[in-house]
C-alpha cells in the first residue's frame, strides 16, 4: 500500500527532477535571452511561427492522420502482411520528409549549379522508395511461408 | 476480438520501453549535433572566448566535426518523429496537471518538441538552400539549439526514474501489449533502416566513398567548377567585373613595415606552396582538393610584420555580406598551409572559386574561407 500523499514511482518530483529541471529551465532562458537579444522584429516573428506552427502542424494533424493511417490498416491488411507493410511505410514517409527541400528545388540558382547539381531527385527518391518496398516484400513473403 | 485492434491503436508501440530506447538515441544524436555545433559557433565568433581559437591541425577536423553535426541531424529524423509517436497518447492525460511537478515537466515539453521539430526542419531545408523565412539562419539556429539542449535536461531529469525502470530486467522480459503488427523489435528495426536509408543517401555530401549514392544530399563533392562545389557564385556575390580587371591588386596593410600592392601575375612568382585542404562548408558538404599559392605568413614576412605573432583580417572585393571579411586566428598565420590560393589541382582558380586569389585554410567553415581576396590587414 503507498500512501496518497507520496508520489508515486515515476511520478515527476524529488531531488534529481528539480535540480535538472532548475539547471535546464536556466539553459532555456539563457536560449531565449540570446534570441531575444539578436533577433527582432520579422524575423522574431517568423521564428516564433514556424516554431509553433511545426508544432501544431505535427501534433494537431500529422500524427492523428499516423493514427487514422494505422486504425485503417490493421482493419484492411491481412496479419502477416501488416508488419512488413509497416516498416515501409515508416521508412517512406522519413525518406520523403528528408527529400523534401531537395525535391521542392526552391533553394536552385540559377548562377550556381553545383547547388541541388541532379535535376532527377524524384527519380532518385522513386529509386530508393523502390529498394525499401521491395525489400517489404521479401520480408513479407519470407514471413508467409514460415 | 473486435476490441484488438483498439487495443493495439491504445498502448502497443507507445510503451515506456519503446519510449525509453528511441529517447536515449534521440538524446546522444541530439547531443552529438549541439557539441559540433558550438565547435561551428566558436569558429566563427572566436573573440566570444578570449585567448581560445580554433586549431590548425588536424586539418580534417572541422570537416568531419560539421559533416557528423549534420548527418547525426539527418539520422535524428527518423527518430523524432518514432520517438513523439510512441509518447503521443501521454498529450491527452487527464488531468492534464496534475501538480506543480507534473506542470512543470509538461510546460518544459513545449520547448523540447516544438524546438527539436524547428531545429531539425529548418536545418534539413536550410542545407539545401530553401529558405522560407525571414531570420538569420545560423542566429536563430544556435540560440534555439540552447533552448532545446535545455529542455532536454529538464526532460532527462523527469524522466530518470521511468527510464531506469523501463531498461531494467523486469521490463525486458515482461510481455509486450498484445496487438498485432510490428512489434517493439521490429518498429526499433524500421526506424533504424530509416536512420540508415537518409544517412547512406546523405552522408556521401561529404564522405567521397559515399559520393555516389548521395541520392538525396543537396550538393555532390565532386559537383561544381574544378570539380569542387560552390556557396556563392562570383555573379552571386557580383563581383564578375572586379574579379577580371586587370588592375586588381593585393593589399597588403596594418601593423606591417611597409605597405605591398601585388597583382597577380607577382603574386604567381613569388615561391609557391601546396596543400591538400577541405572546403568544409556548415551545410554538411565537404570537398578537399590540392591547393597551391602563397603562405599568408609569407606575404606577412614579405612586408615586415611578423608571422608568429600576428592574426590578419581578409577582405573580399564581395561588399554587402557577413562573410565578405573573415579573421585568422595566430595558429592559422603560422601554418604554412594557410594560403592565398591562387591554383586548384593545377589550374588556375575558377572564377567562382575566388579568382584572383582566394583564402584557404585548414580547418575553418567554408564561409571563412574568402573568396577574391583583395585586402589583408595583419594587426
Amino acid at each position: 500500500m503507498s500512501a496518497p500523499t507520496r508520489p508515486q514511482r515515476g511520478e515527476p518530483g524529488g531531488v534529481r527532477f528539480w535540480i535538472a529541471a532548475a539547471v535546464g529551465l536556466a539553459i532555456v532562458a539563457f536560449g531565449v535571452a540570446g534570441l531575444l537579444r539578436n533577433v527582432h522584429g520579422d524575423a522574431l516573428l517568423s521564428w516564433a511561427k514556424l516554431l509553433f506552427g511545426g508544432l501544431v502542424v505535427h501534433d494537431g494533424i500529422a500524427l492523428p492522420l499516423v493514427a487514422l493511417v494505422s486504425v485503417v490498416l490493421v482493419r484492411l491488411a491481412p496479419a502477416r502482411v501488416r508488419a512488413p507493410l509497416q516498416g515501409a511505410l515508416i521508412v517512406s514517409v522519413v525518406v520523403l520528409l528528408v527529400a523534401l527541400p531537395v525535391l521542392t528545388g526552391a533553394g536552385r540558382l540559377a548562377n550556381n549549379p553545383s547547388l541541388l547539381p541532379s535535376h532527377r531527385y524524384g527519380v532518385h527518391v522513386l529509386a530508393i522508395l523502390g529498394v525499401v518496398w521491395l525489400c517489404a516484400l521479401v520480408l513479407a513473403l519470407a514471413r508467409g511461408r514460415r | 476480438m473486435v476490441r484488438r485492434p483498439r487495443r493495439s491503436v491504445a498502448q502497443r508501440l507507445h510503451d515506456e520501453r519503446t519510449a525509453t530506447l528511441l529517447g536515449i538515441a534521440l538524446g546522444i544524436s541530439f547531443v552529438v549535433c549541439f557539441l559540433t555545433g558550438l565547435i561551428t559557433q566558436f569558429a566563427q565568433h572566436p573573440l566570444d572566448l578570449g585567448f581560445l581559437s580554433m586549431p590548425a591541425s588536424p586539418g580534417w577536423l572541422y570537416r568531419v566535426t560539421q559533416g557528423t553535426h549534420v548527418a547525426a541531424g539527418t539520422l535524428a529524423v527518423p527518430l523524432l518523429l518514432a520517438k513523439l509517436w510512441t509518447v503521443y497518447p501521454r498529450l491527452f492525460t487527464w488531468p492534464p496537471l496534475r501538480n506543480v511537478a507534473h506542470a512543470v515537466e509538461r510546460i518544459s515539453l513545449v520547448p523540447l518538441v516544438a524546438g527539436s521539430l524547428f531545429q531539425l526542419g529548418t536545418g534539413l531545408a536550410n542545407g539545401a538552400h530553401w529558405r522560407p523565412w525571414l531570420f538569420d539562419f545560423p542566429v536563430v539556429h544556435y540560440w534555439t539549439a540552447w533552448i532545446v539542449i535545455g529542455a532536454l535536461v529538464a526532460h532527462v531529469g523527469a524522466k530518470w526514474t521511468i527510464a531506469r525502470r523501463s531498461l531494467g530486467r523486469a521490463a525486458r522480459e515482461a510481455p509486450q501489449p498484445a496487438g498485432s503488427g510490428l512489434d517493439r523489435r521490429g518498429f526499433l528495426a524500421a526506424v533504424a533502416a530509416a536512420a540508415g536509408v537518409v544517412t547512406l543517401t546523405t552522408v556521401g555530401q561529404t564522405f567521397r566513398p559515399l559520393g555516389r549514392l548521395a541520392l538525396l544530399a543537396p550538393r555532390r563533392p565532386d559537383a561544381g567548377p574544378q570539380g569542387i562545389p560552390v556557396n556563392k557564385s562570383a555573379s552571386g556575390a557580383g563581383v564578375v567585373e572586379l574579379a577580371m580587371d586587370v588592375r586588381f591588386r593585393l593589399v597588403v596593410e596594418g601593423r606591417v613595415a611597409r605597405r605591398l600592392e601585388l597583382s597577380r601575375a607577382q603574386l604567381l612568382a613569388l615561391p609557391q606552396h601546396s596543400a591538400h585542404l577541405a572546403i568544409a562548408c556548415v551545410e554538411g558538404w565537404s570537398s578537399a582538393a590540392v591547393w597551391s599559392g602563397v603562405p599568408i605568413r609569407d606575404l606577412v614576412e614579405l612586408a615586415g610584420g611578423d608571422p608568429e605573432h600576428s592574426t590578419v583580417v581578409v577582405h573580399s572585393l564581395q561588399r554587402g555580406s557577413a562573410y565578405s571579411s573573415s579573421q585568422l586566428n595566430e595558429p592559422h598565420v603560422r601554418d604554412r598551409d594557410t594560403l592565398l590560393a591562387l591554383a586548384v589541382g593545377g589550374e588556375p582558380l575558377h572564377i567562382d572559386h575566388g579568382y584572383p586569389c582566394r583564402l584557404i585554410a585548414p580547418d575553418r567553415p567554408g564561409v571563412q574561407q574568402t573568396k577574391w581576396v583583395t585586402r589583408m590587414v595583419v594587426t
